[in-house]
């Protein structure tokens, strides 16, 4: 494991109430490995990500429980350093900012917001280099324009002297992942890095971090909405609804046979560019509002197994599985479903999913 | 029929409304601004005393004056402090007859009334103008103030000089506003060469040092409080058109105007219902600032002697007067300086936390140049 | 003219013919005019009761060629005949009654909706701005509207921050349905929209359309979405269409490289599909100095000296059905990204 998240709890207070944005949630990425975290608006997934990286404003946020535990490779360990794992939540305000950029790096979603308009982009690198690594002017120049050919920017030595303005949104995004690499982070936090950009560069994106991470051998943790982007990149997948995980399985098993409803529901509604289809599969109702997640199973409103059996009006067998399914008191099994593992590395949060009842808790 | 909605489901789903709107009663923009408005401490601490400000002006023969509020004169009851406060107000004013015999001039009603007959009197029974023998004296219970070099209740003075202030401000901002929305609107909205005509005016009008530009206005007419509103009206309604044609050319690109070009409205119609109501509370904000800063220029140009005529009171030449015996009469300064403050302090806590509660990400803490 | 046949089957209710929209901005000290060619000599033909997509990447002018088409931005030159009458050269009354007929549905469900009104005075406002009905019947035909799209009739007091992204868009979909339109321009209806919430708005177009007979122009970037929803696709690269074919017939046989292209570069939500695609380098040009002959030449794999120097014309192609036309100097060669 390169960073493991345990029971992550972030908060938000706003006007009308207390809003549990990210609800307990507990997840691991390997080196090398790309993590998709995905998920639609206010389920929680940025959130997740702004915590791991403690970039929470405080107010309204706060962190209010869970670990981030970031591994020490054993190279390094054995080196003398510290080989217990960090949690970076507990860590002083210090150590944190050494953390960010050396080791842990984040990418956004709009790259033109994330970077400084007045300076040029060379500028803004050799500052994250020299920061990180106490290069000098010169050697952190010359590395800045490296970097940049190797996001694949052409005529790195002259774009060194543009501003942000000056580029297109796909070399905006190039820079932005240029800076991030420049302390070679162990891990890097891609927050929805495609959405804003054009089908084709999305394409060239997603493969230069791609190869970027067979090169580095760094971790991704990629947070989207698009279940295509993970599907064309992610090894595994964590599906959030509504501040928590649901369902949790390496890439060819979340599309190939998903287990929770709500992940069901997402790809059967997705139109498709490689088959025709009549009509769309719905989940219908609305995505749910932080500030009022509903009682018992959060996806229960909008789940076609609860759904159809209250349609069905009585009958022993529906009483007991809507019960569960709605209930709120804790004496009695039900509720809120816990991640549970139904197979290896297959976890789910439903109590209908097959396995289910004689899963073990995931991690 | 569509049976995926969201009100179909949480129907079905036999569970209690879940519904993504909240079964409470429906909130306007309006009372959304006000609930936050609420929130800040500082803004509401200004508008209650704007709101205290605008009671005193109101009010002010009620509170000093020399005539009674209420009496029992010759046989038959008055009211004349009454009378005077409601016959300040215009139109009022043509209704009302004056009370007779306490508003004919020379007439004394602390004189003419005998210990016996009934009456109530203001908690400070003197009027701004009116003259006592002890002069530059200092607060006592009779003048809370003290008294000016020619006797008058500096108290009483003060609580007239408010209506000054109060008058000035709404008055001159009202022309502003008038002035700066018209001319703003027609130019945010029409562009071309509308906008370009008023911009090129707005920018000769902001070329002139505004205070210096009412200084020598005033040199030629007739300095009295009318003069001195509608000036500062004519003058200070740059920032607001600026403000209102910002307004527009940012609203005028917003879908929902579109929608309402797609669906054939008119420019009444977009103008009126789509891009004024919400460019208003923005215009509100620099209003607001606008307010304080006429209270500052009638108070400057009084002060210069340009404003009010004594004997009439405003702060501004009540300050004139203290600072000229500043040395006999220390006290006197403090009234003036502290009421001015405090006034255009409001009016400016107001203004900021307007803007705050209009866009709650802003946290702005300076004071915008209007 | 090159004009792309789609009206086979019904007859056209909007005929869009070469249409030009320029826009000048003076920039620099020297006030040296800059003309960006948002839309260069486009056709269209939108059939009655038939969906034409149109699809490309930000700044192809997909945009503004919809709203150029309802006579909401200015055109240059060309003409637009909606319904038999000529939308570019109608007097001020004249289009208001034809904008009673033809309507635009947004993709911002934030922006769409003044915060200042209430949902019921929005959906009303076409309703009073062409005087359908008055007083209490206003209130009838908007609650039945907001039943339509999948909403309350009693939440018309309410106001548009209330809602969800989604129930939003319904609202603008009732706003747009009020005047009963013939045509209505969807803007990028479905992509600021929640993935679970966008088949939901897909499926109420759908019904709509096959309810009240209504014609759609649909604007898109997202090839899925173009594919499930419409009848026939005109690609868009640079203000002008490179390719235009029925939908089944664009997706199994695209012809121009540029369509390939974007097919190929669209992520699709099957792991075992990954990898092994050709992928395009470089970005969409600036329309203020667009390249020279074919727009797309600079990106183009195949490209040849001939494509840098004229424009290919918009024209069907052996081997094709006389509905499918390509604009590529290349488009007889059979070429084919892999």
């Amino acid at each position: 494991m390169l960073l493991e998240v345990q029971n992550l709890t972030t908060e938000f207070v706003t006007d009308d109430g207390v809003a549990t944005a990210v609800d307990g949630v507990s997840w691991g990425v390997r080196r090398g490995e790309i993590l998709a975290i995905v998920g639609e608006s206010g389920c929680g997934k940025s959130v997740t990500a702004m915590s791991v990286m403690r970039l929470i404003p405080t107010p309204p946020g706060r962190i209010v429980g869970g670990r981030v535990l970031l591994h020490s490779e054993a190279g390094v360990a054995a080196g003398g350093e510290n080989m217990a794992p960090i949690d970076l939540l507990s860590i002083p305000d210090r150590e944190m900012r050494r953390v960010r950029g050396a080791r842990v790096a984040m990418i956004f979603q709009e790259p033109m917001s994330a970077l400084n308009p007045v300076m040029t982009v060379g500028a803004q690198i050799v500052e994250a280099i020299r920061l990180h690594r106490g290069l000098n002017r010169r050697d952190a120049y010359a590395s800045a324009v490296d970097l940049l050919q190797r996001v694949g920017i052409p005529a790195p030595e002259k774009r060194v002297h543009d501003y942000p303005h000056q580029l297109s949104g796909g070399m905006r995004q190039r820079v932005m992942i240029a800076m991030g690499l420049s302390c070679n982070p162990e891990l890097l936090i891609a927050d929805e890095p495609t959405t804003a950009l054009d089908v084709t560069v999305q394409a060239q994106i997603i493969e230069l971090l791609l190869e970027l991470r067979d090169q580095t051998g760094m971790g991704v943790v990629l947070i989207t909405h698009d279940l295509g982007v993970v599907a064309e990149m992610a090894d595994r997948v964590c599906v959030m609804y509504a501040g928590r995980i649901v369902e949790s399985a390496d890439t060819q098993q979340i599309f190939s046979s998903p287990l929770h409803p709500y992940t069901q529901g997402l790809l059967h509604s997705l139109p498709r560019i490689d088959r025709s289809m009549d009509r769309l599969n719905v989940i219908p109702g609305q995505v749910p509002d932080p500030l009022h997640f509903p009682p018992g199973c959060r996806f229960h409103p909008r789940c076609d197994l609860t759904r159809r059996l209250a349609a069905d009006g009585g009958g022993d067998r529906s009483t007991e599985v809507l019960e569960r399914c709605i209930r709120r008191t804790e004496t009695k099994p039900g509720g809120d479903p816990p991640l549970r593992d139904v197979s290896t590395d297959h976890g789910v949060a439903c109590w209908e999913a097959p396995g289910y009842e004689s899963g073990g808790a995931t991690q | 029929m569509v049976d995926n909605s969201a009100t179909t489901v949480s129907c079905a789903t036999t569970v209690s409304c879940t519904t993504a709107i909240p079964c409470t009663t429906t909130i306007s923009y309006k009372r959304r601004v006000w609930r936050r408005f609420r929130t800040h401490r500082r803004g509401m601490f200004g508008l209650a005393m704007i709101v205290v400000l605008v009671g005193v002006a109101m009010t002010a023969p009620l509170i000093a004056g020399n005539v009674p509020i209420l009496c029992h004169y010759q046989g038959a009851w008055q009211a004349p402090g009454v009378v005077d406060c409601l016959r300040r107000f215009p139109i009022l004013d043509r209704v009302i007859p004056p009370s007779y015999p306490f508003s004919k001039a020379g007439f004394d009603a602390k004189e003419a009334l005998s210990e016996d007959d009934f009456s109530l009197w203001p908690p400070v029974a003197y009027g701004p103008s009116e003259t006592t023998r002890v002069s530059l004296a200092g607060p006592s219970k009779r003048h809370w103030l003290g008294t000016d070099e020619v006797g008058r209740d500096v108290f009483s003075r003060m609580v007239h000089g408010t209506v000054v202030s109060v008058q000035v401000g709404i008055v001159s901002m009202g022309i502003a506003g008038v002035l700066g929305i018209f001319f703003g609107a027609i130019a945010g909205y029409f562009g071309r060469w509308v906008d370009a005509v008023v911009s090129r005016v707005i920018e000769i009008v902001i070329c002139f040092p505004d205070f210096f530009l009412i200084l020598t206005v005033m040199v030629w007419l007739e300095p009295n409080i009318t003069n001195v509103m509608v000036v500062i009206g004519l003058t200070r309604w740059t920032g607001i058109a600026r403000y209102t044609r910002g307004e527009f050319l940012r609203l005028k690109e917003m879908d929902f105007v579109v929608a309402a070009r797609a669906n054939g409205a008119g420019a009444a119609r977009i103008v009126l219902r789509h891009l004024l109501p919400n460019a208003l509370a923005p215009i509100l904000v620099t209003i607001s600032f606008g307010v304080a800063q006429a209270i500052l220029i009638e108070a400057g140009l009084s002060w210069l002697g340009f404003g009010v005529q004594p004997p009439a009171p405003s702060w501004g030449n009540l300050l004139r007067s203290a600072y000229d015996h500043y040395r006999d009469a220390p006290h006197l300064v403090y009234p003036p300086c502290i009421a001015i403050f405090l006034a255009v302090l409001a009016h400016n806590l107001v203004g900021d936390s307007l803007r705050d509660a209009i866009d709650p990400r802003v946290h702005a803490t300076g004071k915008v140049k209007v | 003219m090159i004009r792309v046949d789609t009206s086979i089957d019904t007859e056209s209710l909007v005929r869009a013919c070469d249409i030009k929209t320029y826009f000048t901005r003076s920039t620099g000290l020297l006030r040296s005019q800059e003309v960006v060619k948002a839309v260069d000599g486009v056709s269209l033909d939108i059939p009655e009761k038939r969906t034409v997509g149109l699809v490309g990447e930000s700044g192809c002018g997909k945009t503004t060629l919809g709203r150029t088409i309802l006579r909401l931005i200015p055109a240059t030159s060309g003409s637009v005949v909606f319904d038999g009458a000529d939308v570019f050269s109608a007097d001020r009354s004249a289009l208001r009654r034809m904008r009673r007929h033809m309507q635009l549905i947004f993709q911002d469900p934030v922006g769409s909706l003044n915060p200042r009104m209430t949902i019921g005075a929005i959906v009303a406002e076409p309703i009073v701005v062409h005087n359908i009905a008055r007083g209490r019947e206003i209130a009838d035909r908007v609650a039945v509207l907001l039943e339509r799209v999948g909403l309350r009739g009693e939440h018309q007091n309410r106001y548009p921050h209330e809602f969800s992204g989604g129930q939003r868009q319904r609202i603008g979909i009732a706003r747009a349905l009020a005047s009963s339109p013939k045509f209505i321009v969807c803007d990028e209806p479905v992509s600021a929209l929640d993935v679970s919430i966008q088949s939901q708005i897909l499926n109420l177009l759908s019904d709509l359309r096959e309810e009240l007979g209504l014609s759609y122009l649909f604007i898109a970037h997202d090839l899925a979405v173009v594919r499930h929803f419409c009848d026939t696709v005109s690609v868009m690269y640079l203000g002008r269409i490179v390719e235009s074919a029925p939908t089944d017939e664009l997706f199994a046989n695209p012809r121009h490289p540029y369509t390939q292209a974007l097919l190929q570069s669209a992520p699709v939500p099957d792991p075992s599909r990954r990898g092994g695609k050709r992928i395009l380098t470089g970005e969409v040009p600036s329309p203020i100095d667009p390249p020279t002959g074919c727009a797309f030449h600079p990106r183009c794999p195949f490209a040849k000296p001939e494509c840098s120097i004229s424009y290919p014309d918009l024209i069907t192609r052996d081997g094709l059905s006389e509905r499918h036309s390509v604009a590529c100097h290349l488009a007889d060669d059979k070429l084919t990204i892999t």
